[in-house]
């Protein structure tokens, strides 16, 4: 089932939570909403969910307009940061328990239940803890059962709120992985939210990355981490490197790098600023043009090593592996060249409107 | 880059001068620059309205020049201008950006607010009280609501979680209940029967008992124990299903948390409390009983024998049927502040608190207008 989302205005007081987000979830896809905290990703999720009224604006389940539903009537499954178990009950109980409440005319048989929740707890591959209670179980555990509650009630649209927010890293990295495969064999519409790049870039199908209750890009993985729309998508997608320089007669200039900007052909020299991955940087010893820099730390970190280097404009953090490295090895204190093989220019002001959101 | 500020002795003052009409910055703004600034700014004059500042001619900036500025602006716009700063190149803004930033993160942080006059404060205590009344009002309609919908359906009731309620706030509060009305009658006897016996009214110790309990205290004694017990729970449970997000959860199941959750324990506790206090009408009576058969020579069974002829079936009624709204107040301002709960476990304690206060205040002002109401009705002169 598809969603739909058409200007939809929330307020908190003084504090705008989502200012005129519009926002299409195609059926089978999951989409993760990406950006930092208090953007109002999980409000906007709240509201999908039905648990949060918007100001103003609609949302579409399938076409159809479900803005004033009641959340029991939406048929979402939600899955909460921290897991919303009920203590009370058994693993087995809590996954059964939105069968049992179901009136009378639609309830599955005893039988029926039991099998189903079977089949849901093997499914997170976790019936042998049926008999459990929520309090026995480790944090990757009841996310599973949180999981399976959800799914019990054969939800269209599964809305996941910082799943993995509480977890440890390498349950993290596990469950992630595991989400992508049960949703690649549920294909149940899903939407992820995430303040974790990493965790965005893996698992969805497409990026929605949103900053200050705006929407910032949509997209897939590659396009939002290859093309970023704006700085602060930049930023906010893994490390960056950032050079200050100007633009004029369609060039841009930073220190010794000069590169085509179409968008600027005037006459008058704008402030630009130029943005490059840590790994779309080259160093050279004998190359006559570039940026000069000074190395300044040299860092290896597993199959990676990071560079520090200092040049008049700031500091450039470059990343090779590990094997590149080795065949050529920096000396700290060595003055190089670099050269960012891709960079990216905005004009200064925009870059400016974005900067406080990055920070926060 | 000269972003950060030339730290060198060379500095140029700063200043904002006035030329054809225009405000400008001039000079170092960093931390050498605007030493003796706020003298030179003091002695300037503003015009009236708007001012714009342009930034354009200032040579150096740093963070210090930029909290200046900042200042500044603050200071004008507080004077009834519409200030504002143009010009400035990119860098220099984004740094002003940041100080302001920083500025009101610290200053709501950790600057005390200035202490708001008695008025106000009394003014938004008042607010926050009315605020509250709504709030419960909303809540009593709404679980009015799910109630006679569940009352059209009995089936829809969960009894199984009504009569768990009605255990764990009854049954399991006669111990306490009982112990402490028996002590409460024994002490009133105490205190009355001595006043009595030099009168030689021994045998009224009967009246000033039962009337004294069976209308007033006991129920009193049984709602305020209730209160504690069992509202503060029922407060607690469900701030920490909030907490846990439970709550939501049942939302999205498909639940009505208050047919789930309030309506058990609303009614669970209608029937309770009126059984308790029937418990401690006669527990207190027993304490009654005992003073008056060893400090005033009343046996048991002259006791008993006085008691229907003071205790008109009113006064009992009077006493038992406050009890059904007492309990009514104990669940709903329970359930009402654990609904309040936002944000972490500290909240549940504020709003336990808060929910025994409550509704303890609740009972005893509800029973105050049943005393001026029925005043001294059914009782025999």
């Amino acid at each position: 089932m598809s969603i739909e989302i058409h200007s939809l205005w929330k307020r908190f007081g003084n504090f705008t939570a989502l200012a005129g987000i519009d926002l299409e979830v195609p059926a089978g896809q999951l989409v993760a909403l990406l950006g930092p905290s208090g953007c109002g990703k999980t409000t906007l999720l709240r509201i999908i969910a039905g648990l949060e009224t918007a100001d103003s604006g609609s949302i579409l389940f399938h076409g159809e307009d479900a803005t004033r539903r009641h959340a029991r009537e939406r048929g979402v499954g939600f899955v909460f940061q921290h897991y919303a178990l009920f203590q009370h009950m058994s693993v087995f109980e809590n996954v059964a328990f939105g069968l049992r409440v179901m009136s009378r005319k639609i309830r599955p048989k005893e039988e029926e239940i039991r099998q189903r929740v079977f089949s849901l707890l093997e499914m997170v591959q976790l019936d042998w803890l049926a008999e459990r209670y929520p309090s026995q179980l480790s944090g990757g555990q009841r996310q599973r059962i949180a999981l399976a509650r959800a799914l019990a009630v054969q939800p269209k649209v599964l809305l996941l709120d910082e799943p993995f927010g509480a977890l440890d890293t390498q349950v993290r990295k596990e469950l992630r992985s595991w989400l992508r495969r049960l949703h690649d064999e549920l294909h149940v519409t899903s939407v992820l939210v995430t303040h974790d790049q990493e965790e965005a870039l893996e698992v969805a199908d497409r990026i929605v990355v949103m900053n200050k209750g705006r929407i910032e890009q949509i997209g897939s993985p590659d396009e939002v981490y290859d093309n970023p729309a704006t700085p602060f998508v930049y930023q906010f997608l893994g490390n960056v490197n950032r050079f200050q320089g100007y633009a004029v007669q369609g060039w841009a200039e930073f220190g010794g790098l000069r590169q085509p900007v179409l968008e600027h052909g005037g006459d008058t020299a704008i402030e630009v600023l130029g943005y490059a991955r840590p790994h779309e940087i080259d160093v050279k010893r004998d190359d006559q043009q570039g940026l000069v820099a000074t190395v300044a730390h040299v860092r290896t970190l597993g199959p990676i090593t990071r560079i520090e280097l200092v040049f008049e404009g700031g500091r450039i953090q470059m990343e090779l592996t590990r094997e590149r490295y080795q065949a050529d090895p920096l000396q700290v204190g060595e003055t190089v060249r670099i050269r960012p093989r891709r960079l990216q220019v905005f004009p200064a002001e925009q870059a400016a409107e974005t900067a406080t959101g990055a920070a926060g | 880059m000269k972003q950060n500020g030339s730290g060198d002795e060379s500095a140029t003052a700063a200043d904002i001068q006035a030329s054809d009409g225009a405000f400008y910055c001039v000079g170092d703004w960093t931390l050498e620059g605007i030493e003796d600034l706020d003298k030179r700014l003091s002695r300037k004059h503003w015009p009236d309205g708007a001012i714009e500042v342009d930034g354009s001619r200032i040579q150096s900036f740093d963070t210090t020049g930029a909290l200046f500025l900042a200042d500044t602006l603050s200071d004008l716009r507080q004077a009834g201008h519409t200030a504002q700063v143009a010009a400035l190149r990119p860098e220099y803004q984004q740094l002003l950006e940041l100080v302001i930033e920083r500025k009101q993160a610290d200053h709501g942080a950790s600057k005390p607010a200035k202490k708001p006059g008695l008025l106000a404060e009394l003014g938004r205590y008042t607010w926050s009280k009315v605020q509250h009344a709504l709030g419960l009002l909303a809540f009593l309609g709404e679980t009015s609501v799910v109630l006679a919908r569940s009352l059209l359906q009995p089936s829809r009731i969960r009894w199984r979680q009504l009569f768990a309620n009605v255990e764990s706030a009854g049954l399991d509060a006669i111990p306490i209940v009982g112990l402490l009305s028996f002590l409460i009658g024994l002490v009133i006897a105490y205190q009355g029967g001595n006043q009595l016996r030099y009168y030689g009214a021994n045998i009224f110790i009967v009246d000033l008992v039962s009337l004294t309990m069976l209308r007033e205290l006991a129920p009193l004694i049984a709602s305020i124990i209730v209160a504690g017990r069992t509202g503060s729970a029922f407060a607690a449970q469900l701030g920490a299903m909030q907490v846990n997000e439970e709550i939501d959860a049942l939302r999205t199941i498909g639940i009505n948390p208050f047919a789930m959750l309030v309506l058990p324990k609303l009614l669970g506790l209608c029937i309770a409390l009126p059984l308790l206090a029937l418990f401690a009408d006669i527990a207190s009576l027993f304490g009654g009983m005992v003073v008056a058969r060893f400090l005033l020579e009343i046996s048991f069974a002259d006791f008993i024998q006085r008691l229907p002829i003071v205790v008109t079936p009113f006064s009992f009624l009077f006493g038992i049927g406050k009890t059904p709204v007492f309990a009514l107040i104990i669940a709903l301002v329970g359930c009402y502040q654990g609904f309040q709960v936002h944000g972490g476990a500290d909240s549940v304690g504020r709003q336990t608190t808060e929910s025994v206060v409550q509704s303890i205040f609740l009972v005893i002002i509800v029973d105050a207008i049943f005393a001026v109401l029925l005043g001294t009705k059914g009782i025999r002169r």
